[in-house]
C-alpha cells in the first residue's frame, strides 16, 4: 500500500481526525526538534518547544490551507522560536540580542573542528542562523524555505550563499 | 562564468544539483581561477563539517508527551460539544459586581488620604482589568463567528493592551477559520502603530492570506501603518498568477504610497 | 412527435420510479446544525424539532430529482456506493450525518453534478453554519438564529431573519431583509465582486460600517450628514462609519468591487 502523502494526512487531521497528527509526529518531531535544537542548544527547551509546536499544528489544524506541510508545520516552529526569543529577552534585560541562542554546555560538539563551527555560526543573525540550519543541516528546500517566509525560491537561494561566504570567511579566518 | 556567478553556484555543484552546461562551465572557470579554487575547498571542508553536527534523538518523554497531549485533544474535541467548556461567565459577573461594590464603597466613604486605599483602589482596577481582558479571550473562542468578532472588537476599547491580548488578536487573523473574524482582527491590529507584534502580525498574514477583500484590506492598513517591511510580500503577491487582477491594483498602488 | 412521445413516459416512468424523497434526523439535543453541500440549497422552517433534507419543488409542485437516481444501473447491483468525503449514513441519500455535542454536521458526499438542489427544514432556533462550497448557493427563510454563510460564486438570500449573520462569498451577492435586528452581537457581511443589498426596519437601532473599496454604497437611511431623499451615493471608496436611531448593534457591510445598498423597510 502507498504511504499517504504529508498534504493529505495533514488535509484529514484538519477536517477533524485528529488520530492521523501521530503519523505526522513521526515524521517530522526529530527534524523539528533538532532545528530547535540547534537555533537554542538547550535540550529540555527544545522538547517543550517541539512538543508545543504540534499542540500548535492541532489547534489551528483548519489553517492549514493544502501547501507543503513541510512548510506549513516549520513556519509554526519559527514562530514558536521567536516567542521564545522574545520571551527571554524580556526575562534578562541585561543580557544583548547576540548572546541569546549560546550553545550552552549540555551540546557537545563531537570535534574541535565542529565546536568551531558552531562559534562561528553564534556570530550569524537569528535569520541567517534559521536559513543555514534549515537549508544546510534539515535538507529543506529552497521553494519550501520560501512558501514559509514568503520570498521566492531564487532569492532564498541568493541568500543562502550569502550566507555560507560569511561563514566561510569567519571561519578560516578565526581558525 | 565570472566569480560571482561561480559564488553562487558553489552549493549546487557540491550537491550534484548543476544543470550539465552550467556544470562545465563551473568547471571551466574552476581550472582558470585561484581564488575561486580557494572558496570551493573552504566551502567543501565546511559541507564536511556540517555533515558531522550531530542529529539528536530526543527522549521518550517528547514522545510521550506529545500522546499524552493528542489523547486529552481528542477528549476535549468531544467533551467540549457536549459540555460545552464555557467561560464562568455568572461566577465572572458576580466578582465584577462584587468589586464594583467595594470600589462604589471606597468612594461613597470619601476618598482617604494616604497610600494605602490608593494602592487598594489600583488593585481592584487592576483585578477588573484583568477579568475583562479573561472574558474578552474567552469570548474570542467562541463557536459564533459573530461573537468572535464581538469579542475582537471589544479589543478596541482598550488604550494599552498587553502582549497576551495582542497574541491572541494575532491567532484570529492568522488562523480563524472565518474570514469576517480575521478581517475583524486585521482592523483591530491596525489601531495598535506603536506595537511590533501587531505589525509583525499583519505582515505576517500578507504571506497567508489567500482572500481577496482581505488582501486588500491588509494593503491598505500596512499603507496607513507605512510599514515598508510589507513591501516584500506585496510584491511577491504581485507576482504570483492567482492573485486576482483588482487586488493587483491595490498593490501597485500600495507600494508605490510606501516607496 | 415519436421522440417527445417517449421522453414523456420516460419521464413519468422516473417520477413514479423515484429513489428517495427525504432524509429525517432527529435534532434532539442539538443546538447548532453545520451544512456543507456544492448544490443550490433552501433553507426553510419547521415545525418538528427534525432536521429533513428534501427536494426543492418548483412552482408548479414539481419536484426535482437528482440526475442520478433513476438511472438503474445493472452494473451496481448488489454493490454500495462509496464516497471520497465520508461514509453516507443517509440510507443512500448522499450524506454523512455525524453528531459531535450538541452540533450536527451534515456534509453532502455527492459532486455538484449529480445534485439539483436540496430543501433543508429546520427549527427556526436553531443556529446554523452553511458552507456552499464552491458552486452552491444558499436561499435561507425565518429563521431566528445565529447564522454564518461561506460561499464562493453561489449568491446568497437571507429573508425573514433576524441575526446575528456571519456571511461572505466571494463573487455571489449577498441579499438579507430583516424581520428585526438582534442586538446582541455583531452582524458582519462581505463579499469581495459581488453586491451586498440589504433591507433593515426603518426604526433599527444600529451602529453601521458600510465600506466598498471600488464601488458605491447608496442607501436611504438618514446618514448624518446628508439632508437629501430618496437614496444617496455615500462616498466612493471611503468607510461610512455611522448610527441610526442612536446606534446600537454593530451592522457592517463591505464589498470590494461591487455596490452596498442599505434599505428601510
Amino acid at each position: 500500500m502507498q504511504t499517504r502523502s504529508d498534504e493529505d494526512i495533514m488535509m484529514a487531521v484538519a477536517q477533524g481526525e485528529l488520530q492521523l497528527m501521530a503519523e505526522l509526529f513521526e515524521r517530522y518531531h526529530k527534524r523539528i526538534y533538532n532545528f530547535l535544537l540547534q537555533m537554542v542548544g538547550d535540550r529540555a527547551v527544545c522538547e517543550d518547544l517541539t512538543q508545543n509546536v504540534f499542540y500548535k499544528a492541532i489547534k489551528y489544524k483548519h489553517s492549514y490551507r493544502g501547501g507543503k506541510f513541510v512548510s506549513w508545520i516549520f513556519r509554526i516552529a519559527r514562530n514558536n522560536l521567536a516567542d521564545h526569543f522574545e520571551k527571554q529577552k524580556r526575562l534578562n534585560q541585561n543580557i544583548d540580542v547576540e548572546a541569546l541562542g549560546e550553545r550552552p554546555e549540555s551540546v557537545q560538539a563531537p570535534n574541535e573542528e565542529v565546536a568551531h563551527l558552531y562559534q562561528v555560526m553564534e556570530r550569524l543573525d537569528v535569520a541567517e542562523k534559521e536559513l543555514i540550519i534549515m537549508h544546510r543541516l534539515q535538507g529543506i528546500s529552497y521553494e519550501d524555505i520560501a512558501e514559509m517566509t514568503g520570498s521566492t525560491a531564487g532569492a532564498v537561494k541568493v541568500k543562502a550563499h550569502r550566507v555560507v561566504k560569511k561563514l566561510r570567511k569567519i571561519y578560516f579566518e578565526s581558525a | 562564468m565570472d566569480c560571482k556567478q561561480f559564488e553562487n553556484n558553489i552549493l549546487d555543484y557540491l550537491d550534484g544539483s548543476l544543470a550539465e552546461a552550467e556544470k562545465q562551465r563551473f568547471k571551466a572557470h574552476l581550472q582558470s581561477c585561484a581564488s575561486c579554487q580557494a572558496e570551493l575547498e573552504a566551502q567543501q571542508k565546511l559541507m564536511t563539517l556540517f555533515g558531522q553536527v550531530p542529529q539528536e534523538t530526543p527522549s521518550d518523554r517528547l514522545r510521550d508527551g506529545f500522546l499524552d497531549m493528542l489523547a486529552e485533544e481528542q477528549q476535549a474535541q468531544v467533551v467540549h460539544m457536549a459540555h460545552k467548556k464555557e467561560f464562568p461567565w455568572k461566577t465572572a459577573f458576580q466578582i465584577a459586581a462584587s468589586i464594583a461594590l467595594v470600589m462604589g464603597g471606597f468612594f461613597l466613604g470619601g476618598l482617604r488620604s494616604g497610600d494605602t486605599s490608593q494602592e487598594q483602589i489600583s488593585a481592584l482596577q487592576q483585578e477588573s482589568k484583568v477579568l475583562k481582558q479573561q472574558m474578552m479571550l474567552a469570548l474570542m473562542e467562541n463557536r459564533s463567528p459573530s461573537k468572535r468578532i464581538q469579542a475582537v472588537n471589544y479589543t478596541e476599547e482598550i488604550a494599552q493592551p498587553d502582549a497576551t491580548l495582542i497574541k491572541a488578536l494575532a491567532d484570529r487573523l492568522l488562523y480563524d477559520a472565518n474570514s469576517n473574524v480575521r478581517l475583524a482582527a486585521a482592523e483591530a491590529l491596525g489601531n495598535f502603530k506603536s506595537s511590533q507584534q501587531a505589525r509583525a502580525a499583519l505582515i505576517e498574514a500578507l504571506n497567508t492570506e489567500k482572500d481577496p477583500s482581505l488582501q486588500i484590506e491588509l494593503i491598505g492598513i500596512l499603507v496607513r501603518l507605512q510599514e515598508k517591511r510589507a513591501l516584500e510580500p506585496m510584491k511577491k503577491l504581485l507576482e504570483t498568477q492567482e492573485t486576482p487582477i483588482y487586488v493587483k491594483e491595490q498593490l501597485n498602488n500600495g507600494i508605490t504610497q510606501l516607496i | 412527435m415519436k421522440k417527445v412521445s417517449t421522453l414523456i413516459a420516460f419521464l413519468s416512468v422516473c417520477l413514479m420510479a423515484h429513489a428517495q424523497k427525504s432524509y429525517t434526523h432527529s435534532l434532539s439535543g442539538i443546538k447548532k446544525v453545520v451544512v456543507s453541500s456544492n448544490t443550490t440549497m433552501e433553507f426553510k422552517t419547521g415545525n418538528s424539532n427534525e432536521l429533513v433534507i428534501g427536494h426543492i419543488e418548483t412552482k408548479d409542485g414539481h419536484q426535482h430529482h437528482d440526475h442520478n437516481d433513476d438511472q438503474i444501473d445493472e452494473r451496481a447491483k448488489g454493490l454500495t456506493p462509496i464516497y471520497a468525503g465520508g461514509n453516507d449514513n443517509t440510507n443512500g441519500f448522499g450524506f454523512s450525518v455525524e453528531k459531535e455535542g450538541d452540533v450536527l454536521k451534515v456534509k453532502d458526499l455527492k459532486s455538484f453534478m449529480q445534485r439539483s438542489g436540496l430543501r433543508f427544514t429546520l427549527p427556526k432556533g436553531i443556529d446554523l453554519s452553511i458552507d456552499t462550497g464552491n458552486l452552491g448557493s444558499a436561499d435561507v427563510n425565518g429563521f431566528d438564529s445565529d447564522i454564518e454563510v461561506n460561499s464562493n460564486v453561489g449568491g446568497v438570500v437571507l429573508t425573514n431573519v433576524t441575526g446575528p449573520i456571519t456571511a461572505r462569498t466571494s463573487t455571489g451577492n449577498i441579499e438579507v431583509v430583516f424581520t428585526e435586528v438582534n442586538q446582541t452581537s455583531p452582524i458582519s457581511l462581505r463579499s469581495s465582486t459581488g453586491a451586498v443589498d440589504v433591507s433593515l426596519p426603518a426604526n433599527t437601532k444600529a451602529n453601521l460600517e458600510l465600506k466598498s473599496t471600488m464601488g458605491n454604497v447608496f442607501t436611504d437611511f438618514d446618514v448624518k450628514y446628508q439632508q437629501e431623499e430618496g437614496m444617496k451615493v455615500v462616498g466612493a471608496n471611503r468607510k461610512i462609519d455611522t448610527q441610526i436611531n442612536g446606534g446600537g448593534v454593530l451592522i457592517k457591510l463591505s464589498s470590494s468591487v461591487g455596490n452596498v445598498y442599505l434599505r428601510k423597510k
